[in-house]
């Protein structure tokens, strides 16, 4: 095996780490880690029914985001590990720069995640208008 | 805070944090390898130092595209905090980031230009078989890369909020300090001995029972502990501060519990094991399997327990084994407020001729999230021997003088 494919499993293992894990944590796990916290003890806060059974499905969403932003971030790695020796062959294949392999290891191309943020904030709006203010402080204490 | 200590360690144990540092440690093995290879394998001392300089540099391309996303992710924690936040505040934490990540990629494209540079083919070999002969180095395998993804939780490990929706264990990562009645792990805690329960209580015995029982008839007692949950399904605890504080002061035997839990649809089985630390009549054990049906205003709770006292290595006895099947129904009148009853049938000796009886309690609780945790206030009276149906002599019996009275509190938090 190459240098250089050992550098780019570096690089990739690099690039995971500074998109995933902790420290810093992965932004879906803070993010689910914060709607979880919230959705159990919605009912305790909201009093009225029907803002607190929208908002715990709110926060519960905000859960599924969070593990279709991991699913699409691996995604992501396996292809930046596999689709260059697929594209090209020969020396080009052991150039990682030319053939892409190293940007897309350091920052794999998360169209998904992008959808995801959009939507978590959508969410979040959304949240703020089911809530008071002080009832919005009240949840935001638990994370 | 001991329990949050040891929540960690368990958490640790059972893998919760190792998978989230396994690549950083991984990664810093690499590092280190590569470091180290290059040292040994570039020979010429000029070309060696600046092949470590291009590492050094790689590194910290790589930090500050790092720093950027902890400011990303601070920029989104902010706005979450924020009442007033609006899209532009979420959408301006993005900007940055897209920056840092093109700066990334020009330095790291410039570092391994210089490393390139810096070593010969021979050399490069070298340091590849280096690196990618670490056990660790199965993480750069593609045909690996998804491995050791996170599997998704079978349970949300929030803390549970009103009384009558929570399940029989803790979710994961969720500790409970127990000074306080009505809690899933003393429910049916009832050996022949003694009735357990959290909080500070006062038990009054007639002179009847007192005496057959052998228990003081003015009992106070004190008891606390706390109980994890160490997976989704899993909960152990101990109550740990079992304090006779009447007629006599003393240490009561620790009560251990371990609970496995198996939820369905519509409702929960569970099978908890406990056991005492040897008193009076040496160990006590009480495996049970329980029954619960959470709701959002209703729940049913009950189960079958085998109580046994059973003495001990040095000092036996003939096993004292009994028979538990309790009984709780609570209604959430609102969230933060229920009440609930207990029954059920107990029959603390089995040998014994005509000991059925059937126990009738009340209890009620406020439940309130302080910060980030919860507490529930909670205070129970039962009658624990109200009816005899079937004594040995005589008829039917209601015992309205022995009672039972119990009061305390219990926090919950997430542990990690």
């Amino acid at each position: 095996m190459s240098f250089w494919r050992a550098l780019i499993g570096v690089g990739a293992v690099l690039g995971a780490v500074a998109c995933s894990s902790r420290p810093p944590p992965r932004l879906s796990v803070e993010l689910s880690a914060r709607a979880t916290a919230k959705a159990g003890v919605v009912n305790l806060v909201v009093s009225d029914r029907g803002r607190a059974e929208r908002l715990r499905a709110i926060y519960l969403e905000v859960v599924t985001l969070g593990r279709e932003l991991d699913r699409a971030r691996v995604a992501a790695l396996v292809h930046c590990r596999t689709a260059p020796e697929r594209r090209t062959s020969g020396p080009a294949a052991r150039d990682p720069i030319g053939s892409g392999a190293f940007e897309c290891l350091i920052a794999p191309p998360l169209t998904e995640s992008h959808a995801a943020l959009d939507r978590y904030t959508q969410l979040m709006l959304e949240a703020r208008t089911l809530l008071t203010q002080r009832e919005f402080e009240k949840l935001a204490r638990m994370r | 805070m001991l329990w949050v200590a040891l929540a960690t360690a368990i958490m640790l144990l059972s893998g919760e944090l190792s998978r989230e540092a396994d690549d950083g440690a991984t990664l810093a093995l690499l590092l280190a390898a590569l470091r180290k290879s290059t040292i040994q394998d570039v020979a010429d001392a000029p070309r060696r130092a600046a092949a470590l300089r291009a590492i050094a540099s790689f590194e910290s391309g790589l930090e500050a595209y790092r720093r950027q996303l902890a400011t990303f992710k601070a920029c989104i924690t902010a706005a979450d905090q924020k009442y007033g936040a609006t899209r532009a505040d979420y959408d301006a934490c993005r900007g940055p980031l897209e920056t840092e990540r093109a700066s990334l990629r020009q330095s790291l494209v410039s570092a391994q230009s210089s490393y390139e540079a810096a070593v010969t083919e021979s050399e490069r070999a070298h340091v590849a078989a280096a690196v990618m002969a670490l056990p660790e180095a199965h993480l750069l395998d593609p045909t690996r890369a998804g491995e050791g993804h996170p599997p998704v939780p079978s349970r949300s490990r929030g803390l549970e909020g009103a009384m009558s929706e929570r399940h029989s264990t803790l979710p994961r990562n969720a500790v409970a300090i127990m000074y306080g009645p009505i809690s899933s792990a003393t429910f049916g805690q009832r050996f022949p001995s003694r009735i357990i329960d959290g909080g500070t209580s006062y038990a009054h015995l007639d002179q009847s029972l007192s005496d057959a029982s052998g228990v003081p008839p003015n009992l106070w007692n004190m008891r606390g502990g706390a109980r994890v949950g160490m997976f989704d399904d899993f909960e152990a605890g101990a109550l740990f501060m079992p304090l006779q504080l009447g007629p006599k002061f003393h240490y009561d035997p620790v009560l251990i519990f371990f609970t496995q839990q198996f939820r369905f649809r519509r409702f929960d089985l569970a099978f908890r094991a406990s056991f005492q630390t040897p008193g009076d009549t040496g160990w006590s054990i009480a495996p049970g399997t329980f029954l619960s049906i959470p709701g959002q205003r209703l729940a049913l709770r009950t189960g079958v327990i085998l109580p046994m006292e059973v003495g001990t290595l040095g000092h036996k006895i003939s096993p004292i084994v009994g028979l538990n099947v309790p009984l709780r129904v609570t209604w959430n009148i609102v969230p933060n407020f229920f009440v609930l009853t207990d029954s059920g049938v107990a029959y603390d000796r089995l040998a014994q001729q005509g000991g059925l009886e059937v126990p009738l309690g009340f209890g009620t609780g406020y439940t309130m999230l302080a910060g980030s945790k919860v507490i529930d206030f909670t205070a129970t009276f039962s009658w624990d021997h109200w009816l005899m149906p079937a004594p040995a002599q005589g008829s039917a019996q209601l015992h309205w003088e022995a009672y039972r009275v119990a009061a305390g509190a219990s926090l919950y938090f997430q542990a990690l």
